[in-house]
């Protein structure tokens, strides 16, 4: 009995991510046309602060690897995707709690998520020059124009965390209670 | 007390006079912008334009020119018009991107410095050319180096 719960919630659990992995790779396609403006991350934050580290990561790694048949398969950008879902899973992950998170909370999870993607587009900016040899000059040119993106895109962080975060962490954990 | 005032007069003084010099030179660059030009002077470029490819190849290099710089000169001397948005350009000589951008310009350039052959090339006059690696106002231009929009559709 117990060893067939065990396998409905395994099973439970897979769909479930290969639900949230679609709804994440179909959010990135709406928002791809209009730089800067993205809801993946505040998917992935909200996801791994209710369901933890291992599963966000579980859910990270899937979408990294899946997106790369929608957008393109480029090895540069596979290993960023990699890296830098992983890495927000495990934080955000460790940082869950049950209940509603305070103010004070959401106001430092907006912040973390704000630092998130800026390291995103410093690491994108890494990778992109070491994988292509660009040289210093078109390395710092590269940078410079990816100013304005990286600014939106935090801007849109510090909304979208901000505004969205509380509604999915209550609509995840509805979903976490039902496993 | 005396001696302070006269401090504080010349500092300001100071201050006035180092803002009008940057005011001047910041002027200054505007209305060279507004005509096209670049450290006073026209800047001087070949164009191939069809409906779908517009060519630009810088004829000589002067000071930090971008390639927004000879497309803007292009659209002052008639003949040639953009329109960018967001750092994209979205149409050119009244072509536009498609809404899903199933249709869209796509730049290249011979500069092998600030292009990327993995991201996708086009071929001219048996040259290859890579995808430039940034945006028209960000590209840096060389002389005699070629610059492609493509209006490519997907």
């Amino acid at each position: 009995m117990s060893e067939n719960n065990g396998r409905k919630r395994t099973a439970k659990e897979c769909a479930y991510l290969a639900v949230f992995v679609a709804l994440t790779i179909g959010a990135q396609l709406a928002f791809f046309a209009i730089p800067g403006i993205e809801v993946v991350t505040v998917l992935f934050v909200a996801y791994s602060f209710v369901f933890g580290a291992r599963r966000g990561m579980l859910a990270a790694t899937a979408f990294s690897l899946l997106r790369q048949f929608v957008f393109g398969i480029f090895v540069n950008v596979l290993v960023l995707y990699l890296l830098y879902y992983n890495l927000l899973a495990f934080v955000f992950g460790r940082l869950g709690r049950r209940g509603k998170p305070s103010v004070r909370t959401l106001i430092f999870l907006t912040m973390l998520a704000c630092v998130f993607t800026v390291f995103f587009t410093l690491t994108d900016n890494l990778l992109t020059a070491f994988w292509y040899g660009l040289s210093g000059n078109a390395a710092r040119v590269y940078f410079s124009a990816s100013i304005p993106v990286m600014i939106s895109q935090t801007v849109c962080t510090a909304v979208t965390v901000g505004v969205l975060f509380l509604p999915l962490q209550r609509v995840f954990s509805t979903i976490k209670k039902g496993m | 007390m005396k001696r302070k005032i006269v401090s504080i007069l010349l500092a300001v003084l100071a201050l006035t006079c180092a803002s009008s010099c940057s005011l001047t030179d910041g002027v200054k660059n505007l209305l060279d912008k507004l005509e096209g030009k670049t450290d006073g002077v026209a800047l001087a470029y070949h164009m191939e334009a069809t409906e779908t490819r517009i060519v630009i190849v810088p004829e000589s290099q002067i000071g930090d020119t971008t390639l927004i710089d000879y497309m803007e000169r292009a659209r002052l001397n008639g003949g040639f018009t953009y329109e960018v948005k967001d750092g994209m350009v979205t149409s050119i000589n009244g072509k536009s991107n498609t809404a899903d951008f199933s249709g869209c310009w796509m730049l290249y350039t011979s500069d092998a410095e600030f292009s990327n052959t993995a991201w996708g090339t086009v071929e001219y006059n048996g040259k290859t050319l890579g995808s430039a690696i940034v945006g028209t106002e960000d590209l840096p231009t060389k002389a005699d180096e070629i610059y492609l929009w493509e209006y490519c559709t997907f």
